[in-house]
């Protein structure tokens, strides 16, 4: 029935299918190995910009400047750890996470395009290096935005044209990737699973990949005009020679507000799935968050300037303000609906919930400061200050990777077939959670307060808060060794953890686990409602899946639930 | 019931995507090709092919040439009649600009519609289109309001 | 009616599968390459806006520069690159009858002309060269260049694609049940030529 796809060529899989750790670093066109191959690439850079996070840091924790040579070195130091953060951790592990669930999601074999899947993730790589070695030829240092003229007069070192190649190839892996999610997507859904049946998580990705694919390009375009100001002495970005230098801050965040969106709406599709499996209730409103995540696609499109307010002609910034309040209102729709989703749920609080809550908590607190950051007169005040930097960190640390995190949690399972220790899991989390509170929530003070962003040095009245942020941030980067040891330690340990240890039904779990080359044991039937749960006929469906495919750990005894509910309606409906 | 509905939509959509190619219209022609591939012959696979009557059909009449010809008389008429306006329409003439532009995107739309075969193709490929020129037309908007130059002499 | 069932439908014989997996292939390539021409016309669009915002702001200069180069060498490349299009259609025709050297026939008029456009473009370079205005010429020049060669690039890359869709289609690769390379390659083109309408107009004439 279902899809059909191709035999997966070039796949070589031992007798009794399991894989090698050698199988991992050559090409596969396999989109669970290369799933993992994004993951384990990031994870990587996730390290590198985290130890250029604790410099930072290190270097804040008294006013003078101690551990950076000069300001240019700390220049540097923030500058590659934004790039990598954004570049080669969260946008490559989001990648990662589709690739490895979103055919898996939809019973499919493989990805439209497996060859171009393999492509796109062996572009990261070199980038990633090219980026680093940059360090050899003069780092950039122009921060991730790159603003003209800093990018340009102000950065000599070879280092700066090598950062924007490697972004180069970053977003052209990126825009092929993409393309293949929407294919993939649109073409290979199984019968009986209408757009309005698949996984909140395969919608995520849907409308990640449009903003994708439709706005990478804009970087790639602001891009070779950079490099070519930099390497074949054109000015398009210096007002001297008749260029103009707005036109990178237009460009760049013609495509960097969209961004955001590709860097959270995975992360909200993971928490969509992680909350409705685990409070072991229907997602409430599945409809609303499916086509919130299409309308901030969209309006995502049309707020680019209120990164700009202090450089743009005035009578635009209403406008800009109205526009980025109203994209808001789906992510508030978002928010509600996972409220309404664990409540009154039979809530599992193991450790993947424990972070899909944490990220809840902490997303709400990075979207109202972004809702201040968007009235005009509150931005004018505390642009380029620390009160954006403990923004923009609530939503990316508090949500994408906190979303992450409780991904990993819940998945790992799946991936390896073992269990991660819960009782690690919790302490990281708790570690994580405090300690990531007060590293970025005394940021607002600070920047209200009037500490600028990107300097080295700084007025000694700031001293307290610098240092309780510091000394949070050093525990924040000790917990995330947590994780590390508990994937290593699992994968010594072994603990089996059986095709659906969560007894989700989404299809990922109606096969072994780890899943044979082929994905499923013939094809798979997706349950009407991926979220369905607490009913009679999804305990049927779970039990006539656990006699074909064996039993899970940890075997929950659930009970099937008494109130026959009106179980056969679709998620849509 | 609401998921048979689904399923039978879902079915639909498999069979319009499958039937692209399938325009019974444009299946003659085939007996030149058949036996060409012998494994494709026996599988429906070898209805996919079609070709091009030799006859367009245009506001209703008949004209004895393929599209594909008559799509490229036009554009060469209006790359002329283009070329001649721009020529002889003074730079002070308001309509200028805006009968140039509207020109050439005719012109685009002609090559997309039937070099590129939107016309008769699967509708998404042209929401995949026009979407981004959509985005891209509001930026360029966008770059047109503001002084980019900066606020000094020029502007 | 059952809720729940694990069991696979049958009836659905092994021709019927590829069949399907065909037109599941053909499907996938062609969506897959559209989304690819939208992320160019987004690139394209940064680099034509440049272009396009400048001659809003300094009308005089762009009206100088076509004074002196004046618009016939361009015409004329705009006609050789209609006509590339039109071959390369035309070649479509031939390979969906299932004529394939007539599909050689045409997409070599394709490349030839694909060819001579790039020729006649450097000849327009070398004399704007000429009149001092060149890609580090500032103002004009860059916004002028950026484009039009990336656009150039484009017609390189279609140039090279189309002799390899020749050599292919020689080696009987290409018939009138399989010709998605060449489709594929034809709405590149297409893309490419539609580029080059719209520059046309935006950069030469308005
Ligand atoms: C242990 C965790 C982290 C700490 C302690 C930390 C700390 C900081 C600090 C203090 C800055 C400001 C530097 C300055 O303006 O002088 C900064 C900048 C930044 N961080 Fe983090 N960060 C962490 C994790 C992350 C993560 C996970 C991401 C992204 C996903 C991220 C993205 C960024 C970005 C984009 C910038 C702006 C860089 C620039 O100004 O160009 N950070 N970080
Ligand atoms: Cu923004």
């Amino acid at each position: 029935m279902a899809t059909i796809s191709a035999p997966l060529p070039g796949i070589q899989v031992s007798e009794e299918g399991k894989l090698r750790i050698g199988d991992y670093l050559k090409w596969s066109v396999d989109h669970k190995i290369i799933g993992v191959q994004y993951a384990v690439t990031a994870l990587f850079f996730f390290i590198i910009g985290g130890a250029l996070a604790m410099a930072i840091r290190w270097e804040l924790l008294t006013p003078a400047l101690d551990v950076a040579a000069d300001g240019t070195a700390y220049n540097q130091f923030f500058t590659m750890h934004g790039t990598v953060m954004i570049f080669l951790w969260i946008i490559p592990m989001m990648a990662g996470f589709g690739n490895y669930l979103v055919p898996l999601m939809l019973g499919a074999k493989d990805m439209a395009f497996p060859w171009l899947n393999a492509f796109a993730f062996w572009l990261i790589p070199p980038a990633g290096v090219l980026m680093i070695l940059g360090y050899f030829a003069g780092q950039a240092q122009a921060g991730w935005t790159a603003y003209p003229p800093l990018s340009t007069m102000f950065s000599d070192g070879d280092g700066q044209t090598m950062w924007a190649i490697a972004i180069h190839l970053l977003g052209a892996s990126s825009i092929l990737g993409a393309l293949n999610f929407i294919v993939t997507i649109r073409n290979m859904r199984p019968e009986g699973m209408g757009y309005f049946q698949m996984p909140l998580f395969v919608w995520a990705m849907l409308a990640t990949s449009i903003i994708i694919v439709m706005a990478t390009p804009f970087l790639a375009g602001g891009l070779t005009l950079l490099i070519l100001d930099r390497v074949a002495g054109t000015a398009f970005f210096n007002p001297a020679q008749g260029g103009d230098v707005l036109l990178w801050q237009n460009v760049f965040w013609f495509y960097s507000h969209p961004a955001v969106y590709i860097m959270v709406l995975p992360g909200f599709g993971m928490l969509s799935e992680v909350l409705s499996v685990h409070a072991r209730k229907n997602v409430f409103g599945y409809r609303a968050i499916a086509l919130s995540s299409m309308a901030i696609a969209l309006v995502g499109f049309t707020v680019w300037a209120h990164h700009m307010f202090t450089s743009l002609t005035p009578s635009l910034r209403i406008p800009f303000m109205v526009t980025s309040m109203i994209i808001a209102v789906p992510t508030g729709i978002k928010i509600f609906s996972w409220i309404g989703t664990i409540w009154g749920g039979k809530i599992r609080f193991n450790s993947a919930m424990l972070f899909g809550l944490g990220f809840l908590s902490m997303f709400v607190i990075g979207g109202i400061s972004g809702v201040m950051l968007a009235a005009v007169p509150f931005d004018l005040h505390v642009h380029d200050t620390y009160f954006v930097v403990s923004h923009f960190h609530f939503v990316l640390y508090g949500g994408s990777v906190l979303a992450i995190y409780a991904g990993i949690y819940h998945w790992w399972p799946k991936v390896t077939g073992t269990l991660l220790n819960e009782s690690m899991g919790k302490w990281h989390f708790w570690l994580t959670y405090v300690s990531f509170f007060f590293t970025f929530f005394p940021m607002h003070l600070l920047g209200m307060l009037g500490m600028p962003r990107r300097v080295a040095v700084y007025a000694p009245e700031f001293q307290t808060l610098n240092s309780i942020v510091s000394f949070a941030s050093f525990v924040l980067g000790i917990s995330t060794f947590i994780l590390l040891y508990n994937m290593v330690y699992s994968l010594i340990k072994r603990k089996q953890a059986g095709p659906n240890p969560w007894r989700a039904l989404t299809l990922e779990w109606a096969t072994s686990s780890p899943p044979p080359a082929h994905n499923f044991h013939g094809d798979p039937v997706p349950y009407k409602n991926p979220y369905g749960y607490g009913t009679e006929a999804a305990y049927r469906y779970l039990e006539a899946q656990e006699a074909e495919l064996g039993k899970s750990w940890p075997n929950l005894e659930e009970e099937p639930a008494r109130a026959l509910k009106p179980s056969s309606s679709p998620a849509g409906d | 019931m609401a998921d048979e509905q689904v399923l039978e939509a879902r079915a639909e959509e498999a069979a319009a995507s499958a039937s692209v190619h399938l325009d019974p219209a444009m299946a003659e022609g085939n007996a030149l090709t058949q036996g060409l591939e012998p494994e494709h012959a026996s599988s429906p696979a070898t209805m996919l092919a079609h070709s091009v009557p030799d006859t367009t059909v245009v506001f209703g009449r008949v004209i004895p040439a393929n599209i594909y010809v008559v799509v490229f008389g036009a554009l060469a008429i209006l790359t002329i009649i283009e070329v001649i306006l721009a020529e002889i329409l003074p730079e002070s003439v308001f309509f200028r600009t805006p009968l140039l532009v509207v020109m050439s995107l005719a012109k685009a739309v002609l090559v997309m519609l039937y070099y590129m075969h939107l016309k008769e193709d699967n509708k998404l490929f042209a929401a995949a289109i026009i979407l981004p020129l959509l985005i891209g037309v509001v930026s360029c908007m966008f770059l047109l309001a503001v002084p980019s130059t900066g606020y000094g002499p020029g502007r | 009616m059952t809720e729940v069932s694990l069991e696979k439908s049958h009836g659905h014989s092994a021709a019927d599968a590829h069949a399907k997996h065909e037109a599941l292939r053909v499907e996938n390539f062609k969506l897959g390459w559209w989304l690819y021409l939208a992320s160019e016309v987004v690139l394209f669009t940064v680099l034509i806006a440049t272009f396009v915002v400048f001659r809003i702001d300094h009308p005089e200069v762009v009206k100088e520069v076509h004074e002196k180069a004046g618009v016939l060498l361009v015409a004329l490349n705009t006609f050789i690159l209609l006509t590339s299009s039109w071959a390369m259609v035309m070649g479509l025709r031939e390979i969906q009858r299932g004529n394939v050297s007539g599909l050689v026939r045409w997409i070599g008029l394709t490349a030839v002309m694909g060819t001579i456009f790039l020729l006649l473009q450097w000849v327009e370079y070398n004399t704007l060269g000429a009149e001092g205005i060149t890609l580090q010429s500032g103002q004009f020049g860059m916004r002028f260049y950026a484009p039009t060669a990336f656009h150039g690039v484009h017609v390189l890359i279609g140039v090279i694609w189309a002799v390899w869709v020749m050599w292919r289609a020689r080696n009987g690769k290409y018939s009138s049940t399989n010709y998605l390379g060449v489709e594929v390659f034809g709405l590149y083109w297409h893309f490419v030529d539609v580029v080059w309408i719209v520059l046309f107009t935006l950069i030469y004439l308005v």
